[in-house]
């Protein structure tokens, strides 16, 4: 154009050196964007890496294997005693026949006090519930001897997995060399291994990194996901239905659509401290109980769950709900027989998206005071319980060795749980999403 | 015959046409025997019958053009279907000329019933039968869309040429030697001269037919016989 | 304007259809007479949307539409107080521009109406009435094996003739068609058009379309709109050969603005 005439303008070394320009622009572009999704799987890895390295040896604990005789004179008991007298049995005798045990084969005798008491320090506190579990499961064998993995002391299991070296000195140990040379002499005898780590989901809180366990957080977790699904299900989609479908649009509705957006923006441990304020300090419900916990994550979720739901209901096309008003029905039913069961993909994936934020949530939950040991399971949601995250979060904070991979091990199932919960919605995405 | 269409309603009404065009024809037909045998028998009576039906021939074809126009409006017709609806706009037109043709030839019945000729009337007549057998197989042509039968048609005109010209001659021949004769012959010259025309758009409804059938015009290539037009006749001729 | 010959099913008279502020329908008197189909034609925007949409006051569901003047159907005012717009909408079916089946099976899109209005208590008496509907829609033959798949996986031609199906289904007596055919193919518009021409035994049908071939194929009434005004009425064959107004013979000429 602005040439002579003689070359068309596109084959001009103007045109050609445009077209040069356009395509280093969109090779550099193509080159950020690589190099930020990179970077962002590579942080991804070594998140994952740290806490998969730490955590994995969380699963796993240390047993020795000891043949104990259960004797019935030590148990203080008949012989022949049924399983309700051996339940019966208190817990300190076990630990003693478990002690006993160790000794025997140690070749400590009794009445050394001193290896005695050191000797103790290698057996979990733990191992009279693991004794009694046996012997309540099997009477028989009262009076015989068998060959049990009982749990090892918390302090002797980083020495067995190597996370702390055994060549340092004494004083900076918590086993000293006795205890130590013992281990190594049940470590030779192939009497110590490592096995699965069962407390880790079926206990509570313990001071004993070996006994404690994520057990009570899950249940209280799970109360709390409950209680949220319950509420926050039928009130969001209540409330997102009427907003979109037959609210009349004026500044009143206006309002509360910006403050629903604004809602879901705001910190979640201001929901926590509403929920100190209204529901412990007000409606006196309990504290620590789940039954809080969920109220407060209910009311967190329910914006999403609201906004999720408005938007899959938009994405019905509003075809389906015309033919439905053409044929005779009135708006509910055309909202109810057509627009909700469309949408319900759309909503379902919203309302699992917002769990799953509600799952991972610790802040409000430790202003609601879910944040004490607790070590019995919950009955009921009325009954002190913990989470899942304010586990992690407690445990973070614990001196001991054994707590730094139980932290990791619980991360590693607080993320299971979100994976599932977000491959459930995506799945669910794939499996209903309708073409019309 | 082609498929059906998808809307029924469509086929009903080229049905109609065709069915109408049909009609037309057989009309046309019955005018040309009335005609002729108004001629035979110098009735006036068969003659005023044949000009009074000429009006059922004259609001056929102003219907079938109505049903035509309409059908072009309102159907936006293709292909075969345009071909069917142009074609019958443009037949009905020729069946109506052929009707005011008849028409034409009943209306000298009268000036002719004085003609001592006989024989010539008898030329008219047999002219007008090979007319009217033309038209019926250029009908049966068009309803059974049978394009050799079109084309059979079409060459016979011929032999209607042939006998015009030797007609057009006797008469012309008549009217040198009896001056008296002069106003019955031209009126049977006129007669003879509207079968011939006749038989010309008989071969043109063959044409359509043609058309109608095959997509493609027939070339203007028809052996034409009628050679009055450079007939002249002298009287030292005769001598 | 005023349909002279049969027996009228709409009368309107002088009506007005504002959104906010614009006036999309300026003043329309119009007859639609049954047994007939009446095509409503025109340019986009002319108003002939909006004025099918005042005769089953599908314009109900627009917050910002206001509709006056009256629009009685066999005489009753179809805004008037009294009238339930549930049971105007069953009595005056509608199918849309789109195929808008619903994501359910063939018998349910059809069943639909019919249960939610109590038309069918039992079962087989449903059966039945699904059976005619499809029967009358032309769709029976195609998928009398197979009601159970998805009204959606049907072809474009099929879905719109099942949501005719499920418009005839509450046994109307009108039938408003919003341009039916114009996400079809020419042979499923043929089949489309061929139903309307059955349907019009039982029906009163209006059919607003941006064809005017199509118009002129399947009506018997043609109305041209343009602007929110009714230029010209009148039979289509007339309407289509030797139009009155210099709009509509502008329009139809495509010597158009």
């Amino acid at each position: 154009m602005t040439d002579t005439g003689k070359t068309p303008y596109f084959l001009s070394e103007r045109a050609q050196k445009l077209v040069r320009k356009r395509y280093a622009a969109e090779r550099r572009f193509r080159f950020y964007g690589l190099a930020m999704i990179i970077l962002a799987l590579a942080f991804l890895a070594v998140l994952f890496y740290t806490i998969i390295s730490q955590g994995i040896s969380g699963f796993v604990v240390t047993n020795i294997r000891l043949p104990v005789t259960f004797t019935a004179e030590a148990l203080g008991v008949e012989p022949g005693a049924t399983a309700e007298d051996l339940k019966g049995v208190s817990g300190f005798k076990y630990t003693k026949l478990a002690r006993r045990s160790l000794n025997d084969y140690l070749g400590i005798p009794k009445g050394d006090t001193e290896d005695e008491r050191l000797s103790r320090g290698l057996l979990s506190n733990g191992v009279d519930v693991q004794l009694r579990k046996i012997l309540v499961n099997d009477p028989t064998l009262l009076g015989s001897t068998v060959e049990v993995w009982l749990l090892a002391h918390g302090s002797v299991d980083p020495f067995v997995k190597g996370q702390i070296s055994r060549d340092l000195p004494e004083n900076r140990r918590l086993i000293n060399d006795q205890q130590m040379a013992w281990l190594e002499k049940l470590e030779h005898d192939g009497r110590v291994d490592l096995r699965f780590n069962s407390n880790l989901f079926t206990e509570g809180a313990s001071a004993d990194p070996e006994l404690a366990g994520v057990g009570v957080a899950l249940l209280g977790s799970f109360f709390m996901m409950v209680l949220v699904v319950l509420l926050a299900l039928p009130l969001g989609v209540g409330a997102a239905l009427y907003l979109e479908e037959f609210a009349p649009k004026n500044r009143f509705t206006d309002l509360v659509e910006v403050n629903i957006n604004n809602l879901a923006a705001v910190p979640s441990i201001v929901f926590g401290i509403l929920g100190l304020a209204v529901f412990i300090n007000y409606a006196h419900l309990p504290r620590s109980a789940p039954i809080v916990g969920g109220l407060v994550l209910t009311l967190m979720t329910l914006p999403t769950v609201i906004i999720a739901t408005r938007a899959a209901i938009r994405a019905v096309p509003p075809s389906i709900k015309e033919a439905a008003l053409g044929v005779g029905a009135s708006k509910m039913q055309a909202v109810f027989h057509h627009v909700l069961p469309l949408a319900m993909p759309g909503i379902l994936t919203g309302l699992i998206i917002g769990l799953a934020q509600a799952m991972g949530e610790t802040a409000p939950l430790i202003m609601v005071g879910m944040v004490a040991a607790v070590f019995d399971f919950p009955g009921s949601p009325m009954d002190p319980a913990t989470a899942l995250p304010v586990q992690i979060y407690i445990w973070s904070g614990l001196p001991e060795r054994g707590f730094v991979a139980l932290t990791s091990a619980a991360i590693m199932i607080l993320l299971a749980f979100l994976l599932t919960m977000n491959a459930t919605a995506v799945i669910l995405r794939k499996r209903f999403e309708r073409r019309w | 015959m082609p498929k059906d269409h998808t809307v029924s309603a469509y086929d009903k009404e080229l049905e109609n046409l065709r069915s109408s065009i049909a009609r037309m024809g057989g009309l046309a037909e019955a005018q040309i025997a009335g005609a002729v045998d108004a001629l035979f028998k110098r009735s006036s009576d068969r003659s005023a019958q044949v000009v009074a039906a000429d009006k059922s021939l004259d609001s056929l074809e102003l219907s079938i053009e109505k049903d035509a126009i309409s059908l072009l409006a309102r159907r936006q017709p293709m292909a075969s279907d345009l071909r069917e609806i142009v074609s019958a706009l443009k037949m009905s037109s020729i069946l109506e000329r052929i009707g005011d043709y008849s028409k034409n030839i009943a209306k000298r019945v009268g000036a002719i019933s004085d003609a001592q000729n006989f024989r010539v009337v008898r030329t008219v007549g047999d002219m007008a039968h090979l007319v009217q057998k033309m038209l019926k197989d250029v009908l049966d042509a068009y309803i059974d869309q049978d394009e050799v039968k079109a084309l059979d048609v079409w060459e016979r005109d011929t032999a209607v040429d042939e006998l015009y010209n030797s007609l057009f001659r006797e008469l012309l021949t008549y009217m040198m030697e009896d001056p008296r004769s002069i106003t019955p012959c031209t009126h049977l010259l006129f007669a003879a001269k509207n079968v011939e025309r006749m038989g010309d758009h008989v071969t043109n409804l063959a044409e359509i037919v043609y058309y109608l059938v095959k997509g493609d015009l027939l070339e203007d290539t028809r052996p034409k016989s009628d050679s009055t037009s450079y007939t002249v006749l002298r009287p030292s001729d005769d001598d | 304007m005023i349909a002279d010959t049969g027996n009228v099913k709409f009368t309107t008279r002088d009506v007005h259809v504002f959104y906010g502020a614009k006036e999309a329908i300026k003043g329309v008197d119009l007859d639609i007479n049954n047994n007939e189909v009446t095509a409503l034609i025109g340019p986009s925007g002319c108003g002939k949307s909006t004025y099918l949409r005042c005769l089953n006051r599908m314009n109900d569901t627009v917050d910002s539409a206001r509709v006056t003047g009256t629009i009685e159907l066999d005489g009753v005012d179809i805004y008037d107080r009294s009238v339930d717009v549930v049971q105007l909408r069953a009595r005056v079916g509608m199918v849309f521009q789109k195929p808008n089946p619903f994501p359910k099976s063939i018998y349910e899109n059809v069943a639909y109406g019919p249960r939610i209005h109590g038309l069918a208590t039992k079962k087989s008496e449903l059966d039945e009435v699904v059976e005619t509907s499809l029967r009358k829609a032309g769709l029976w033959n195609e998928v009398n094996d197979r009601l159970d798949t998805q009204g959606t996986a049907l072809s474009g031609g099929q879905q719109q003739r099942l949501c005719i199906a499920r418009a005839i289904a509450v046994s109307p007596e009108v039938i408003l068609m919003d341009e039916p055919c114009s996400a079809l193919d020419p042979i499923a518009t043929a089949r489309v058009e061929e139903l309307i021409d059955e349907l019009r035994e039982n029906y009163a049908i209006v059919i607003v379309t941006h064809s005017m071939q199509q118009a002129a194929r399947v009506s018997q009434k043609t109305a041209f709109f343009h602007l929110g005004d009714l230029v010209e009425y009148g039979d289509t064959e007339d309407i289509f050969t030797n139009p009155r107004e210099e709009r509509t013979r502008d329009y139809i000429t495509g010597r158009f603005g």
